[in-house]
């Protein structure tokens, strides 16, 4: 019990679209330990990405019960959740999600905007942030001036700089070349093993989901575990 | 969150055209509203500094205008001893004037309008120091003196000029300034002669007398009542008389805001319209911060900032657009005398101020709906937007 960070019990999702209730995740449960780097693969609309959502606290279950870092998610308000998000998960999305109009130091400074940190306190967090992606002298880039892989190494950065206990990535590979995706699933191995980040990744690439530790498929709502 | 507020205004110079449309229709309303506002100031001002708190008007009862107002001799020579008006070596300090109505043409020789020709004695400049004639000269006989601005705004008006009005021809000697005192407006005119020509000889319109204290205001007029010459008198401050000829500047305040709402309602549209289109494209940002752990207040702010950021450029804007017609000059019809008042538009800072608020309102106000909407946008549905 002691080294489980996140425990998903018994949970069910459902999605209504028009009139009709489709059932995404169904009385799914799974631990994932601290430490782990757990690889969520399956086919489209097999609910991984509703998974990882959910555990991101951006989406709350039908029925069950979430509980992450010793906290249960499930049931809390929506102030409180941005709250644990804020502290908690660091989201790395498909698509990097930077804000076009911020710099790579700025954009990687927003979640510390929602800590007490000072002004000093957020650059010192920025830089080592930015200086552990590899990206430190390109602080003052836009995203237009970053490539594809650049652009996901600064998102990784935001999603690490508030030292969150959970990291998720939603396809973190899945826009990327060859190359920048391999640049990038290593740093992800390295904030595993290196500083200790618990990490679920969802993804439909073998060759990503054969960096994780473990990797569990889903299937219609239901997990299969398979060893990495 | 001076990175929030960043983001903001960045984001304006994104949507640069769409940004600049609106800002200029603010503009346009702030700009409508300081002009017709400054139109309607420089009208009250003329109520507000004319007079000071020492002179008063003596009038024929029953009547609010100078045009209306006939007084004897007998009762002026009476009105003028009474204890409460100040007295110097020459004796009261009392302006015995005649106040007539002429019409003569537009110096582009537009349809003629009204003005006032006023009958003065030395006295006139006692009371009112603030008239200052050029080479310091009076009207005697045939001659007469014009306040400035009526130069412009009438033929035949301009110093060496002969002017036809009564029965005989005038010449203007000079020009004065009252420091945009309703005197300006005004031709000054020798007393006993426009009395024989006006056929109004042993007559005055009004008296302007010059009290002792303030306060003295009401002790005149119970002494006016006192005598059977003058009980057909009443005295006024002069400021409060000028004030009660300014109706035209209250229509205008109240036109002028109506106009300004009905305008304002488009411009608010218009950044209604704007702040849709900058939530539709940003709901992925919107969805990537809420994600982060910014709450919907957060989101709410940050649009209506942005959206009242555009207001108050608008506002600047606007007010920038108004400024030049502070000074300028120009007239109005006094629905009291019918005549003519030349006036200065007048921009104050107070009313830059209320310019700039209605420039940020109509800003804000246009940007709620879209806030809200960016605000209450569920997070994966912001996420998912391409």
């Amino acid at each position: 019990m002691s080294d489980a960070l996140a425990e998903v019990t018994g949970v069910t999702k459902d999605y209504k679209r028009d009139k009709q209730s489709i059932r995404v995740l169904e009385a799914l449960s799974l631990t994932i330990p601290r430490g782990d780097f757990l690889a969520l693969m399956g086919p489209s609309g097999s609910g991984k990405t509703t998974l990882l959502n959910l555990l991101a606290g951006i989406d709350q279950p039908t029925s069950g019960k979430i509980t992450v870092d010793g906290k249960t998610i499930t049931g809390l308000g929506e102030g409180a959740l941005a709250k644990w998000r804020s502290r908690t998960t660091g989201f790395i999305f498909q698509l990097y999600n930077l804000i076009p109009v911020l710099t790579a130091y700025e954009n990687v400074e927003l979640p510390l905007l929602l800590t007490s940190l000072s002004r000093a306190e957020r650059r010192q967090h920025v830089m080592q942030a930015l200086d552990i992606v590899g990206l430190s002298d390109r602080s003052k880039h836009f995203p237009r001036q970053l490539s594809g892989g650049q652009e996901q190494r600064v998102a990784i950065a935001r999603a690490i700089v508030v030292d969150p206990v959970l990291l998720l990535a939603d396809e973190p590979t899945g826009d990327l070349d060859a190359k920048s995706a391999d640049e990038v699933l290593t740093l992800l191995q390295r904030l595993n093993r290196e500083f200790r980040k618990t990490i679920v990744m969802v993804t439909h690439d073998p060759k990503a989901a054969a960096r994780a530790t473990r990797i569990l498929h889903l299937e219609k709502g239901q997990l299969v575990e398979t060893a990495a | 969150m001076g990175l929030i507020l960043k983001y903001n205004i960045r984001n304006l110079f994104v949507r640069r055209v769409s940004t600049l449309m609106t800002l200029a229709g603010v503009a346009m309303v702030v700009a409508v509203f300081l002009v017709l506002m400054a139109l309607a100031q420089g009208i009250l001002s003329i109520g507000e500094t004319t007079g000071d708190p020492l002179q008063a008007i003596i009038l024929q009862k029953g009547t609010n205008a100078e045009t209306s107002s006939g007084i004897p001799d007998e009762a002026a020579d009476e009105a003028e001893n009474v204890g409460m008006v100040e007295r110097d070596p020459n004796g009261p300090i009392v302006a015995r004037d005649l106040f007539i109505v002429i019409m003569l043409p537009r110096p582009d020789g537009g349809a003629p309008a009204n003005l006032v020709v006023r009958g003065v004695t030395g006295r006139a400049f006692d009371i009112r120091p603030e008239v200052k004639v050029d080479g310091g000269k009076r009207p005697r006989g045939s001659d007469i003196i014009v306040g400035r601005p009526l130069s412009k705004r009438f033929a035949h008006l301009n110093v060496g000029d002969k002017v036809h009005f009564g029965k005989r021809d005038w010449n203007v000697i000079g020009h004065f300034d009252a420091d945009g005192q309703a005197w300006e407006s005004e031709v000054w005119v020798d007393l006993p002669e426009i009395q024989a020509d006006a056929n109004r000889k042993n007559t005055v319109s009004s008296l302007f007398v010059r009290l002792n204290r303030p306060e003295d205001l009401e002790a005149l007029n119970e002494q006016l009542e006192k005598s059977a010459n003058t009980k057909q008198l009443k005295a006024m401050t002069v400021r409060d008389y000028f004030k009660g000829q300014t109706g035209t500047a209250q229509m205008l305040q109240v036109v002028g805001g109506f106009i300004t709402f009905l305008l304002s309602l488009g411009a608010g549209l218009g950044a209604m319209n704007t702040m849709y289109a900058a939530v539709g494209n940003r709901a992925r940002e919107i969805g990537t911060l809420r994600a982060l752990g910014f709450g919907r207040f957060t989101i709410l702010v940050s649009f209506l900032f942005e959206s009242a950021l555009i207001g108050l450029a608008g506002g600047a804007l606007g007010c920038l657009i108004a400024l030049p017609v502070n000074g300028l000059q120009t007239g109005t019809m006094n629905w009291v005398s019918f005549t003519e008042t030349a006036f200065s538009f007048r921009i104050t800072p107070a009313m830059l101020g209320v310019g700039l608020g209605i420039g940020g309102l109509v800003g804000a106000v246009g940007g709620f709906l879209p806030a809200l909407a960016a605000a209450r946008r569920p997070i994966l549905a912001s996420l998912r937007a391409t």
